[in-house]
Parts: structure tokens; C-alpha cells; sequence
């Protein structure tokens, strides 16, 4: 593996550590629903929660490289990017159905 | 207008389409999973602590897959990286939040296929009281020896 590759790698379970805390931490403490970040903007779009972790840490870690001038954090923004890209599509996708078949999610799908 | 994929670099392309090949086919599964003739077995669970059957099989078989056809196509080498990219923690962040979630208050509106795990709440009787499983509750029927009826 790559050392470039693994920093991706790093970066997508970064991202990913990042949106299972902010879920955990909603289940382990229920009263937070419903308060930032576990707020709906639209029923059709992810909760504020997925994309303060999808989209902020990838680009949070790509200023940090950009800052400090170092490869390993770009390369780690580009692993997030893909894992939040990825998440945040495939869940708008999955609400807009849900929406179509006329559902309305709240907070987060439920699985 | 500049096109926003041309800024990325051929390589991180095929990642991001990898990744959308983990994602799509993830999702889709939900889609599915919601209509009837999806097989049961499927939304059952080994542990109630992990995720369903089905979201273990499309975290793990899409990146196999995937890295399969990278073996026989160079072209999809790159690929198989980005649906790693994204099964690979999306399938941790599953099991945290699964393990995470105890409290059926947990489930919301939109939970009509949600499987609760049930081996703990089965056998609890009205009286409160928690018996392990496959000991069978004391029978709460009353017996035609007392009251009116006897």
C-alpha cells in the first residue's frame, strides 16, 4: 500500500469516526434530538450532523494541510472527501425515495 | 463555467466513483429492503449489536467485488480503492452507532423496518421483571377457581 493511500485511508475512517460520534452520542443521550446538530434541513437532505461530519472534517483537514504545508493531511482531506461525498449522495438519494414513496424522515433514516 | 470534475485529478475520479459504487449500492439495498418480497432472512441480525444482515453484505461484498475485477481490469483498480475508501468506516460507523443504540426511544417515525432486538424484551412479563431467555414466564391467566367464575 502506498503511503499516499494509506493517509486516504486514514482520512475516510477519520471522517467516518467523526459521523459514529456525533450518531453515538445522540443514542446514548436521546434528549439531544431535535437540537444542533441533530436537526432536519430539509426532509429530502441529510441531517445538519452528516453534514458537519462529511463535509467539515474533509475540508476541515485540507485547510490544516494547507496551513501547515503538509501532504499527508491533503491526502487524508481527499480519503474524507470521498468517504462524505460518497455518504452524503447515497443518503440524499435514499431520502428523496423515501420522500417519493411518501414517507417523511425526520432526524436520520432508521435502519 | 469551469467543470468542477475536470479540477480533480483522473485518479481521485475513479476513487470518488468507487466510493459512489460502496454508497449507491448500499442505499439502493435500503430502498429494496422496504418492499415486499424483499426475503426476510436478510433484515435479520447475527448479533443485535451489529447491522443488519443485508448492510454487512453491502458493506463487504461491493470492495470485494470490486477488487476482484481490479485483478483481472487495471481500470478498476482504482475503483476498488474508492468503494474501500467508503465501505471500510462506513461499516464501523455502522456498528458504533448500532452497538450504541439501546433505548427503543431511539427509533423514530420512519422506522418501519427496523428490527428491534427482541431476545431481551420477549420473555419480560408485566411484572417488570427480566427472565433470561428460553425460560418461559409465569403464566398470568387466572385461575377458574377464584373470583365470580369459580
Amino acid at each position: 500500500m502506498d503511503s499516499s493511500y494509506k493517509y486516504m485511508l486514514i482520512g475516510a475512517f477519520a471522517t467516518g469516526a467523526v459521523d459514529a460520534g456525533l450518531e453515538a452520542y445522540k443514542n446514548v443521550n436521546p434528549a439531544v434530538a431535535g437540537t444542533v446538530p441533530y436537526i432536519v434541513i430539509h426532509p429530502a437532505l441529510p441531517a445538519l450532523n452528516c453534514w458537519i461530519a462529511d463535509a467539515v472534517t474533509p475540508l476541515a483537514l485540507y485547510a490544516i494541510g494547507k496551513v501547515t504545508k503538509k501532504r499527508m493531511f491533503i491526502d487524508m482531506a481527499k480519503g474524507g472527501a470521498v468517504y462524505g461525498v460518497s455518504e452524503l449522495l447515497g443518503q440524499t438519494l435514499y431520502r428523496v425515495a423515501l420522500v417519493a414513496q411518501g414517507q417523511t424522515p425526520t432526524y436520520r433514516i432508521a435502519r | 463555467m469551469k467543470n468542477p470534475l475536470k479540477m480533480i485529478d483522473p485518479t481521485m475520479q475513479k476513487m470518488l466513483l468507487g466510493g459512489l459504487v460502496g454508497s449507491l449500492s448500499y442505499y439502493a439495498d435500503l430502498v429494496l429492503a422496504e418492499q415486499a418480497f424483499y426475503p426476510a432472512a436478510l433484515k435479520g441480525r447475527v448479533m443485535p449489536q451489529l447491522p443488519r444482515n443485508d448492510e454487512l453484505l453491502t458493506s463487504i461484498a461491493p470492495p470485494a467485488i470490486m477488487y476482484v475485477l481490479g485483478k483481472k481490469k487495471p481500470k478498476f483498480k482504482e475503483m476498488a480503492k474508492g468503494t474501500m475508501l467508503y465501505s471500510g468506516p462506513h461499516l464501523m460507523q455502522r456498528i458504533v452507532v448500532n452497538a450504541t443504540n439501546t433505548t427503543p426511544a431511539a427509533s423514530f417515525a420512519t422506522n418501519g423496518f427496523r428490527v428491534t432486538p427482541t431476545q431481551v424484551f420477549q420473555n419480560t412479563p408485566s411484572n417488570g421483571r427480566i427472565y433470561p431467555p428460553r425460560t418461559p414466564a409465569p403464566s398470568t391467566v387466572v385461575s377458574a377457581s377464584a373470583g365470580k367464575y369459580r
